[in-house]
């Protein structure tokens, strides 16, 4: 075996090494052909980005400036699909760039500022464990807007992470807030949030799967039970899921009132399904439905008023229904203070609420956004999902801020029957 | 070679001339190769394919009609076309930094003796074992304290996180898979040749570029490509490092709440078709050189 | 620590040199992993041996009280890991191997391009794949809906997503390229003239693959083995999106632990011991293969 020799000519030649580097180099060429904007989006990210000095962490970030002027660029952080995409028509016409959204367009026209719009949240701990180190050392996140849900923002408001709004600067808000929102437990004055759009949390199933299978068609959350545990899907949000089934055992879902045998006892109630094959996931269940693997699930309205096949239907329980909110907050250390104040009062005019809650599907927080869609879409606009009747607004329960203990207990009931 | 294998007797293994396996065997790793492929293809398929729905309502679950909508319109969402931009910048220069260092390590790791190795190889497989949120979280914690005291000033400041400190987290977590795959090319390698080559007359640098590189090089390839590939679909680690910047995977796995757009499917076959496009024409044009030379 | 090239030391420059070669080579990519892996470990370490919460403060008392709570409280998650990382892996051997072979050997000049075309698949979103996947194995889709209606071979409440049957499937697919990669770029440097001298010898195929090429091909199997085992045991996202809440792995604890519950003493402490575990079944697995030679 010392006969070994070199294979220069059957090996990849430095030729085709040369070529691969090409190859590199024209990946580098596509990656700057595909920006919209330019490159400039790299090194403008890194220190010094949000306009903060990169020397300067301990400098208190909470001092307001004076003199209003809308300072840029506006970082703003939100769900992805939360927010009007620009029409194709739009686009056609030459009105707005492809891949803006009219919104923000509009904005940064009438307040000669720039918004950075990143759809960057996936899901609430998740961001939270990237803004927390910031926020506990008391740097500027590098955020100026960010967009939780009631929980997350209640948390971050109880621990002081977020900038008190200048109610003067945000007349929109103040005055078009729908008054069901009003009066949060964890913020009753709106002094650090205010709602972006709402969603309920109800039962949806598959009426044709269901009635081929000789089921009576769910219109209680208790209904959900009889059906079998492989065919049913719940939420992988633990309050949405046990919201759910405390209204089942008849127990009001008030955080106030909740105790820890309530959950385990509804831990209990769950744990035969769990064994039985139950499933938790996010909103998979779209595809789950589409697929005929689950006859009826614990979803969310929005999802199923876009995008469900023609059987499934979405109900609200006798027993109630959950609702949830994201909320705008700014913050601790925003940079650009006054602008998030702009934006925030900005998508409070009805006309432009209706906008967003035209494209988006959820509930709107502001008055007035029912009269403007009927404009754009009349049919949207009876649409119990996006403007739910009175009787079932009386009906819909918030389990959103729950206290530590409570919180944790359900978490650790949670994992138990999730298999973590 | 059917005539070598003709001369070995039964015992050997071999099945005897004319039968079946001797005409099929020759075949069947093809074959498998091809299902394999095939295999590995099939989700690939139904990505392109998909990229051509138009979906009823915001998810892109059930097939509904065909249309050019989603390729007209890859760009579309606010911040997208960046994103995506971000993120292959970020893979090509990780790819690049990972494979050059971890190539290092490896050369290091086969060629030399040195006691501490078992440590040494337990810091490269270390980031394999630890789960991305731990790395994401850790470093995360890093970045923030590279901005307080004590560390602030006397180290450079990586705090607010962006597009820097996601390349320092890609480039981090590809040395550990460079090192691997490289040093499965690198053991066994014959030093003897290196050595004839320096009797010849060649100083250190031409005999490595002339004859170890090229000896090593489909593994360096090999690395570099998985490099790249982790870089690109990289999420949890990339979300907890990236401020304010956004990432395409970051976006794929952030808005599965709201919506599943098309947009996916199409940037996601573009960047397949693209890569694949490239070696297709770089190998038709080295295989072309090939024969003439 | 005194490194010895194998080559012999020449005069000059290359002489005087050689001794640093391999610390300059090690420098950077060590200082790397020191700086942006190592010192964030300790830290997340000391959580481990640390007892309170994020609002109150975590207090360093060397307890292995979260080590033992790791441990008991979420063995069966620890031994999904194990199994579905383990089997995932030898599944890759069994479907990598002659893949990597067939490119080796037989790729000639396209060699380049269906090694590509194998792991280009693995440029595109996670997310994809595997909605693709369940597009294509979903209750009534294309492949079970055939086999139970136009078939009839299987029974209508047959399922594949959200059993371990999936979830194996998926880990399997996600780290096929990991596998594959490491094995061709072993197998490609084996010179097949080694082959035929087997041969010319009287040695038959089988023999020739057995007492050749396979243990040629010996540090790809390791490699590929590593690349699939090592960050599959961390896995959690196939466990996710595919499995259902028995076939949790242990990665799925650790994300709810330190992203839900905050919990980051027992989180850590269920990192390091995974980490412990993987490096001493690396450590085991170097030494039943035979080679020190192999860990380099």
């Amino acid at each position: 075996m010392n006969d070994q020799r070199p294979h220069l000519t059957r090996d990849v030649s430095r030729r085709q090494f040369v070529q691969g580097s090409a190859l590199v180099g024209f990946s580098a060429f596509l990656a700057a052909c595909t920006g919209t904007k330019a490159s400039a989006a790299p090194s403008a990210s890194t220190a010094g980005a949000s306009g903060a000095p990169s020397g300067a962490p301990s400098a208190a970030p909470s001092a307001a400036p004076t003199e209003k002027i809308a300072t840029g660029p506006l970082k703003f952080a939100n769900w992805p699909a939360y927010i009007d995409q620009t029409s194709e028509a739009d686009v056609q016409t030459g009105v707005l760039p492809a891949g803006s959204s009219k919104t923000l367009e509009d904005f940064q026209k009438k307040y000669a500022v720039e918004v950075d719009y990143e759809e960057k949240i996936g899901d609430n701990p998740t961001f939270f464990e990237t803004i927390r180190p910031a926020l506990n050392a008391n740097l500027p996140t590098g955020w100026d807007l960010i967009v939780l849900t009631d929980w997350m923002a209640a948390k971050i408001i109880s621990r002081e992470w977020a900038e008190r709004i200048d109610q003067a600067n945000v007349p929109n808000c103040a005055n078009n807030l729908r008054d069901a929102m009003r009066g949060q437990t964890w913020d009753a004055n709106n002094d650090f949030h205010y709602p972006w759009q709402s969603g309920m949390t109800g039962i949806g199933y598959n009426a044709k799967t269901l009635a081929d299978n000789g089921i009576k068609a769910p219109t209680k959350v208790a209904d959900i039970w009889s059906i079998p545990a492989d065919k049913l899907t719940f939420l992988t949000e633990a309050r949405d899921t046990f919201g759910l089934a405390l209204l089942k055992l008849g127990i009001d879902p008030n955080p106030a009132t909740v105790t820890d045998a309530d959950l385990k006892a509804v831990a209990a109630d769950i744990q035969p399904l769990v064994d039985g094959g139950l499933r938790f996931t996010g909103n998979e269940y779209l595809q789950d439905f589409a697929q005929k693997k689950v006859w009826a699930a614990f979803v969310w309205s929005g999802d199923l008023a876009s995008s469900g096949g023609e059987d499934d239907k979405f109900v609200f329980p006798e027993e109630g229904t959950m609702i949830w909110t994201d909320n705008m907050l700014i913050p601790k250390g925003a940079v650009n203070k006054y602008t998030a104040e702009l934006m925030m009062d900005y998508v409070y005019d009805p006309t432009v609420a209706a906008q967003i809650a035209n494209y988006v599907y959820y509930v709107s927080p502001v008055k007035g956004a029912d009269a403007e869609i009927t404009k754009l879409d009349p049919e949207v606009a009876a649409n119990p999902l996006l403007f739910p009747t009175p009787e079932i607004v009386a009906k819909q329960h918030s389990f959103q801020f729950l206290s530590e203990q409570l919180e944790s207990t359900m978490n650790e009931l949670f994992a138990t029957l999730s298999g973590t | 070679m059917a005539t070598t294998t003709a001369r070995s007797t039964a015992t050997s293994g071999v099945p005897p001339r004319g039968s079946l396996l001797q005409r099929v065997g020759p075949r069947i790793l093809p074959a498998i190769t091809v299902l394999a492929i095939a295999y590995l293809m099939v989700p690939i398929a139904v990505m392109i394919v998909f990229s051509f729905n138009n979906p009823v309502g915001k998810f892109n679950y059930i097939w509904n009609e065909f249309s050019l909508q989603g390729w007209l319109h890859p760009f579309d969402w606010p911040g997208l076309g960046e994103a995506v931009q971000t993120s292959l910048t970020v893979a090509v220069l990780s790819t690049i930094f990972a494979t050059v260092l971890g190539t290092m390590i490896g050369l290091a790791l086969t060629r030399y003796r040195f006691r501490g190795r078992g440590a040494l190889n337990a810091v490269i497989f270390l980031p394999m074992a630890t789960p991305e949120i731990v790395l994401g979280a850790s470093m995360l914690t890093l970045f923030v304290a590279t901005a307080l005291p004590p560390l602030q000033g006397t180290v450079p400041t990586l705090y607010p996180t962006g597009f820097t400190t996601i390349l320092i987290a890609h480039i981090l977590f590809n040395i550990s898979f460079v090192v691997v795959t490289v040093k499965a090319r690198l053991v066994g390698f014959d030093r003897r040749l290196e050595e004839a080559a320096m009797d010849l007359g060649a100083n250190e640098v031409t005999t490595f570029w002339k004859v170890t590189f090229p000896l090593i090089l489909p593994g360096v390839l090999a690395a570099a490509v998985l490099a790249f590939s982790l870089s690109i679909d990289d999420f949890v680690i990339t979300n907890f490092v990236s401020g304010t910047t956004n990432t395409f995977p970051i976006w794929i796995y952030s808005i599965q709440r709201n919506a599943l757009p098309v947009q996916i499917n199409v940037i996601g076959s573009m960047i397949f078709l693209g890569a694949v496009g490239l070696v297709a024409l770089s190998s038709a044009r080295s295989g072309r050189a090939a024969r003439i030379r | 620590m005194a490194a010895q090239p194998s080559a012999k030391p020449g005069p000059g420059l290359r002489g005087r040199l050689a001794p640093a070669i391999p610390y300059l080579l090690l420098a950077p990519g060590l200082l790397w992993l020191v700086i942006f892996y190592v010192l964030p470990a300790i830290q997340m370490f000391t959580y481990s041996i640390s007892t309170g919460s994020l609002e109150t403060g975590y207090t360093i008392d060397l307890s292995a009280n979260n080590y033992i709570e790791a441990l008991s409280r979420f063995n069966k998650q620890f031994l999904n890991s194990i199994l579905y990382g383990g089997i995932a892996t030898v599944l890759t051997l069994l479907i990598g191997f002659p893949v990597a072979y067939t490119i080796a050997f037989r790729g000639g000049r396209y060699k380049n391009f269906i090694l590509f075309l194998v792991i280009a698949p693995f440029f595109t979103s996670f997310l994809i794949r595997t909605i693709s996947w369940k597009i294509l194995l979903g209750d009534e889709g294309p492949i079970l809906g055939f086999a139970k209606h136009t078939l009839g071979i299987l029974p209508g409440s047959f399922s594949v997503l959200g059993t371990p049957v999936a979830q194996l499937a998926g880990i399997t697919y996600n780290f096929l390229p990991f596998m594959i990669l490491p094995l061709y770029v072993a197998l490609e440097k084996i010179d097949p003239r080694l082959i035929e001298a087997a041969e010319d010898l009287y040695a038959g195929r089988a023999a020739a693959f057995r007492r050749i090429t396979f243990p040629l091909a010996l540090p790809g199997v390791f490699a590929g083995s590593l690349l699939t085992f090592i960050p599959a045991m961390g896995d959690y996202i196939n466990a996710e999106l595919l499995g259902n809440p028995s076939t949790r792995m242990i990665g799925n604890v650790i994300q709810n632990r330190l992203l839900v519950q905050n919990d980051y003493p027992v989180g850590s402490a269920l990192s390091f011991i995974l980490m412990a575990g993987i490096l001493v079944a690396v450590a085991v697995y170097a030494r039943v293969l035979g080679t020190e030679q192999l860990t380099g």
